[in-house]
């Protein structure tokens, strides 16, 4: 039985595709940029692809898991067929002007033979950050009202 | 496994051009103006079918993206069939191949509509569509062969009535399945004998075959909404002999009016254009702009389904054809709107690509005789293979420019050049080429770099490399009453920089600025025309030093020992040279 591979994304790589998914969406991105997450080990991967801005009151991280081992693929290759897929998702986010979603909960897909799950829900991580503040009473409804402006 | 996330993805969205630079669309509301109709208002009309049956298709199609398809439901029912299958033609085709699962959507929106539109809507497709959609799909088995199979085999297949025919749907896709049962569930019941022809015919035929045949029809009626080949998409960028046009053009009395107002140029054409002509010929300038935006899809790797890159495809035609306005009737806005009236668009794109491509072309000449690699820039530009020629940018530039004026560099040697428009949160936000204005800033930042490169190159340096790093050494080295050289220095001429008073920096400073700006004055192999002045230029060394002042203010030593890596014999004897 050949030895299966264990390669993981390495770090540069990563930052490399970051730069190239900021690229190939540049002119939709206004504010917004990509981030990556990647948590790998031999038998699964799991990839965060995070469109944000800085103030994130956008925040929409599109989540990815693969079971790697039973697919026979190797760590690397596993989250690159997630992010492969996230990136045709945001393809199809822009085109669609915006208005195509994922599942807020977790969901089976299917590209190119292999199965795996995601899920992705737009955020405004601001306005849960005053939410939060208004609650605990460190705020008060003017503040808000300043701070959103 | 190759990934779409490689280097080459990079270079096609380089070369499309429209994508790979954030940029603020100025004229949205004038290109999108007439592209869409509010659809749902149009089901009150009286004649509310033939309303909507008269519309282009791509306008209808632009309206029901942007409403929702699902919100206007009732719209389906109304449009033709020829309208139908230009919608197919624009969203259900990526890289030329059919995409079944978004025409089974379409199908199914029909069907939700009105029950048996499922049925009619397909059947009317042409014949060979019908196959290419259900060949992939459908196993169909005659009831001779059927005899023949495994039990196990026999139990997965459905049977038509009174087994006349059996079948079986080949994908496990639920969405896929879902749409064959819907479908033949209404079929079967509207027409069993076209049902049981149609399943028999495709699982008999070969698939590829008719998607090919599909796929030439498309192309032919594409072209004739302006949806071109890419040969003909890529010629229509190519430079014209604009001679002709200005004799034409300047025949006329002009009052040049100033353009430099907040407004684009195109804006106030056309501005006066809809108030002074009649509305058919406003709607057939506005149809021809659509139609050349079409046009260009193929070169910028725009699939007419894609419409935030058509809406940017036709902003840059738009904003383009501003500045080729602008140039032919020297600012006149009255002149312009005569010459929208009776150029073509694709004329006035192509002056402004030749305005254009003469400035980029000096650039890159005089790029060349400081960087030699830039040839193999200017020879995969020439050949409009703009990724190779942005990744060799990226390759050879980034060092010498930095990675802010390289990426200005980029955006003006794009297959749409643009230009900086302002920063934000750190990322340069970009601009069409729509005026003369705007051109200036092109030749702007074109000759920022030749001046970089040259004020470097008079310090004799053996690699030009890190041009800003070297600049604001020779800037100190001038405020410290010395030569513009770049030399090493050493402790104690940092501390003496450091330590100026206000007063001795600011004269310093002016000393600096009035002898750069003779320098560039003495040698203007900067210059991409003649008389030019240098404001562009001091203003960006003016940053330069401003950097400078930043560092000696705040006391960042670690910025300014970048300045000084040198071994004391270097400092002293370079300092002994200036001395």
């Amino acid at each position: 039985m050949p030895k299966m591979n264990n390669e993981k994304l390495m770090a540069s790589e990563i930052a490399e595709l970051t730069h190239i998914l900021d690229r190939k969406h540049a002119a939709s991105l206004g504010d917004r940029f990509f981030s990556i997450k990647v948590d790998s080990d031999e038998s699964k991967a799991f990839v965060t692809v995070t469109l944000r801005n800085a103030g994130e009151s956008f925040y929409y991280p599109v989540e990815g898991r693969i079971a790697c081992k039973s697919q026979e693929l190797s760590p690397k290759d596993g989250a690159m067929l997630l992010l492969d897929f996230i990136d045709v998702y945001f393809e199809e986010f822009f085109h669609d002007r915006q208005d195509t979603w994922l599942p807020i909960d977790w969901a089976g897909f299917n590209f190119e033979g292999f199965e795996f799950e995601l899920k992705g829900q737009v955020l405004n991580k601001r306005t849960e950050e005053l939410a939060d503040l208004f609650l605990d009473g460190k705020i008060n409804r003017d503040e808000i009202i300043s701070s959103l402006k | 496994m190759a990934s779409r996330l490689s280097e080459e993805s990079l270079v096609r969205v380089y070369d499309g051009g429209l994508q790979a630079f954030r940029w603020e669309a100025r004229l949205s509301a004038l290109a999108l103006q007439s592209e869409t109709v509010d659809l749902i208002a149009m089901l009150t009309l009286e004649k509310a079918k033939e309303s909507i049956q008269s519309l282009a298709p791509q306008v209808l199609y632009r309206s029901l993206m942007k409403q929702g398809v699902s919100d206007c439901l009732d719209i389906l029912p109304l449009m033709s069939q020829e309208q139908f299958v230009a919608i197919l033609d624009y969203d259900a085709w990526a890289d030329g191949e059919l995409q079944h699962r978004k025409v089974f959507q379409w199908l199914q929106q029909f069907r939700e509509a009105e029950r048996e539109q499922i049925y009619t809507r397909f059947r009317d497709l042409e014949e060979e569509m019908q196959i290419a959609l259900v060949g992939p799909f459908i196993r169909a088995v005659d009831p001779e062969d059927f005899e023949q199979l495994s039990d196990e085999e026999q139990d997965r297949l459905e049977s038509f009535p009174g087994g006349a025919l059996y079948y079986e749907v080949k994908s496990e896709d639920p969405e896929i399945r879902q749409f064959f049962a819907d479908f033949l569930e209404v079929t079967m019941g509207e027409n069993m004998e076209y049902a049981m022809s149609v399943l028999a015919h495709a699982g008999f035929m070969p698939p590829n075959e008719q998607e090919a045949l599909m796929s030439q029809f498309r192309n032919a009626r594409m072209e004739d909404d302006g949806f071109v080949s890419y040969e003909e998409s890529l010629s229509i960028f190519h430079p014209i002999s604009l001679d002709m046009l200005e004799k034409k053009w300047s025949a006329h009395e002009k009052t040049a009016l100033s353009s430099k107002t907040k407004e684009s140029f195109m804006q106030l054409v056309m501005t006066l254009a809809s108030e002074s002509w009649d509305p058919s010929t406003l709607n057939e300038v506005r149809s021809r702009h659509a139609y050349l935006a079409n046009a260009l899809c193929s070169a910028a790797r725009v699939e007419p389904g894609d419409l935030e890159s058509l809406d940017k495809a036709l902003e840059q035609v738009w904003s383009l054809n501003g500045l080729a306005l602008e140039w032919l009737a020297s600012g006149n806005i009255e002149q312009a709107a005569l010459i929208l009236k009776e150029e073509h668009p694709k004329t006035l794109f192509q002056t402004a690509c030749t305005l254009i491509e003469r400035l980029r072309h000096k650039g890159l000449k005089k790029l060349e005789t400081y960087i030699p690699e830039t040839s193999v820039i200017r020879t995969n530009l020439e050949l409009q293979k703009f990724g190779l020629a942005q990744k060799q940018m990226d390759l050879h530039y980034v060092k010498v420019f930095g990675p802010e004026l390289t990426e200005r560099l980029k955006a003006i040697y794009s297959r749409f050049p643009m230009v900086m428009s302002h920063t934000h949160e750190g990322k340069i936000i970009f601009r069409p080429i729509d005026s003369l204005n705007a051109l200036d800033a092109l030749q702007d930042g074109l000759e920022i770099a030749l001046m970089k490169l040259q004020l470097v190159s008079l310090t004799h340096v053996e690699e030009l490399a890190e041009l800003d790093a070297h600049i604001q050494r020779s800037m100190v080295s001038v405020q410290l009453g010395g030569h513009f050289i770049n030399r090493f220095l050493t402790q104690n001429q940092v501390d003496t920089w450091r330590a100026m008073s206000n007063e001795a920096y600011t004269e310093a400073n002016e000393k600096l600025y009035s002898g750069l700006d003779e320098l560039l004055m003495n040698d203007r192999r900067w210059s991409l025309s003649a008389n030019r002045k240098t404001d562009h230029l001091m203003s960006a060394l003016s940053e330069l030093a401003a950097g400078l002042t930043f560092i000696k203010d705040q006391g960042h030593f670690d910025a300014l020992f970048n300045l000084i890596e040198a071994s004391p014999n270097q400092e002293e004897d370079s300092y002994a040279q200036d001395e």
